[in-house]
């Protein structure tokens, strides 16, 4: 009985000791909602970057196009070398029939073409993704030397191997950024709630020196802090969800090779994220806030 | 019964408050600390409290060494002891009723019961018509005895007062001790830190005078110089 008592007491005190010192509280909350704009806005920007490392990781380097009368020994001997080598991620052999079906599905408005002429133009096709685009030239002229099976090369290497090496530098860094900005908002969401715990460090020493216990004096600080952390985060979240879903659809459509991801689940998880962000950091920072008041 | 044996706390390297103190203060007896500023008096009440501990010697307060008790032991002890802080140490932005029943609520204490002997204390101390008013509304010596209210409410076996009549007018100051005088017919232990003489002399009770950390007098019904 004495222990619901003294937990009513306690969530009962937070409150009211949140609305005494309102203007403090307010201030954490804001400090709290900043801090977690940016840290959630930084967090999408690096998945973006991630994805967009993803989607041009998963592009072709290397496209030959087969001769017509090609042997499918000599095909299968091409596709073999190529797919021995240490450099090569994927190999893909694709028919005179795939290309043809591939290009009434991408370009479904110029199918029609295709039944006017009757006969399949497109040339059988074989595409390499490399892991390590640096030895592409290599391979395209090892292939091109090839004049039992091959028609042409076609080579994507060099620029794609440039805008790799950009995305890995702006992934580090990205990272960088994320945890870097996720320190900051933990020491000033920290800070902000150690400030308010010190402006009532004497009421923390008078309830210890008329012999309350630790997690009395301890709970409505680390439910405040908890409550803080959460309407802060709610903000956050409110304000991001907001710009987000004007801005994202825009870039997208501005920048077509940009993969901002609107999709529900995504935002749901950030969203999710940064509340416990803020709950956790509002009440773990109060706890350790008060710990040092408690020593009297 | 509060006892202290060889008792000594020394703040820093060669800051003595206390040496070698011994004394024994028994159940129901009052006592005044008297000396001058810097002779070990608050010092003996924070030990009492213990809010500081001693540098050596044991400290038994109703025959529990409180000198090598825990930390995690000491809320449990501190519900039993009732204290009149220098600075009275309220909280200004609480009503005198949030004031004085706060060790009822430490102690998980019913609302009836918070209600009920809050109001008691403060009819206690004559300042019922006070109960709503913000604590930094009151006057030196309203909240003096608020904190003497806050103090008795948990009904403890001992009441420390440290210079519970500082910076009160004669009037208020006998007022005061006179309250805690009616405090200590009900059995509770009392020992009064003070430095005014007239408050001493007033009462004629026990009185150990403290001089640099040492005791340099002990009295059953003396005066304030003996």
């Amino acid at each position: 009985m004495n222990s619901l008592r003294t937990l009513r007491y306690v969530v009962g005190a937070s409150f009211a000791a949140m609305w005494r010192n309102r203007f403090t509280s307010f201030a954490a909350i804001m400090t709290t909602a900043v801090m977690l704009i940016v840290f959630t806005t930084f967090l999408a920007i690096n998945d973006t970057l991630d994805k967009m490392i993803e989607t041009l990781g998963r592009r072709t380097n290397l496209v030959i196009y087969l001769l017509d009368d090609a042997k499918p020994s000599d095909v299968n001997a091409l596709v073999s070398r190529a797919s021995s080598r240490p450099d090569v991620a994927q190999v893909n052999f694709i028919s005179r029939a795939e290309a043809a079906q591939s290009f009434r599905e991408t370009l479904t408005d110029l199918a029609e073409v295709l039944d006017v002429i009757e006969t399949n133009p497109f040339p059988a096709s074989v595409e390499i993704r490399m892991l390590d685009p640096s030895g592409v030239l290599e391979l395209a002229e090892e292939m091109r030397a090839d004049t039992a099976a091959v028609e042409q090369v076609l080579v994507r290497a060099d620029v794609v191997g440039k805008l790799l090496r950009i995305s890995r530098l702006a992934r580090i860094g990205g990272s960088v950024i994320v945890i870097a900005l996720g320190a900051v908002t933990l020491f000033v969401i920290f800070n902000t709630i150690r400030l308010a715990v010190y402006s009532r460090r004497e009421e923390i020493e008078i309830m210890k020196l008329i012999g309350a216990t630790d997690w009395f004096v301890r709970g409505p600080f680390v439910i405040e802090g908890a409550f803080i952390g959460l309407v802060g985060a709610g903000l956050a979240v409110v304000a991001f969800v907001v710009a987000y879903s004007r801005i994202g659809p825009t870039l997208n459509a501005l920048v077509a090779f940009l993969p901002i991801q609107t999709e529900t689940g995504f935002v749901a998880n950030l969203t999710l994220f940064t509340l416990l962000v803020g709950l956790v950091v509002g009440s773990v920072g109060s706890f350790f806030s008060v710990r040092r008041h408690l020593e009297t | 019964m509060i006892v202290f044996q060889d008792v000594c706390k020394r703040y820093r390297e060669e800051v003595w408050a206390l040496h070698d103190l011994t004394l024994t203060i028994p159940r129901d007896d009052f006592v005044f600390l008297v000396g001058p500023n810097g002779a070990g008096k608050s010092t003996f009440l924070k030990l009492v409290t213990a809010e500081e501990r001693p540098t050596s010697g044991v400290i038994l307060v109703g025959g529990v060494d409180i000198s090598s008790t825990a930390n995690g032991g000491l809320s449990k002890y501190r519900r039993k002891i009732g204290i009149v802080f220098q600075d009275t140490r309220l909280l200004g932005n609480r009503t005198v009723f949030d004031n004085v029943a706060l060790p009822l609520k430490i102690a998980g204490e019913s609302g009836r019961h918070i209600r009920e002997r809050s109001m008691a204390s403060i009819k206690t101390v004559g300042l019922p018509h006070l109960a709503n008013r913000r604590a930094d509304e009151l006057s030196g010596g309203e909240l003096r005895r608020i904190a003497i209210a806050r103090a008795i409410v948990p009904r403890p076996e001992i009441l420390l007062a440290d210079e519970p009549t500082d910076s009160l007018s004669p009037s208020a100051a006998a007022e005061v001790m006179d309250l805690l005088m009616d405090i200590s017919r009900s059995g509770v232990t009392i020992v009064v830190a003070t430095h005014h003489r007239e408050v001493v002399d007033r009462l004629r009770r026990r009185v150990v005078r403290l001089d640099e950390g040492r005791i340099t007098a002990d009295r059953a019904t003396g005066g304030f110089d003996g």
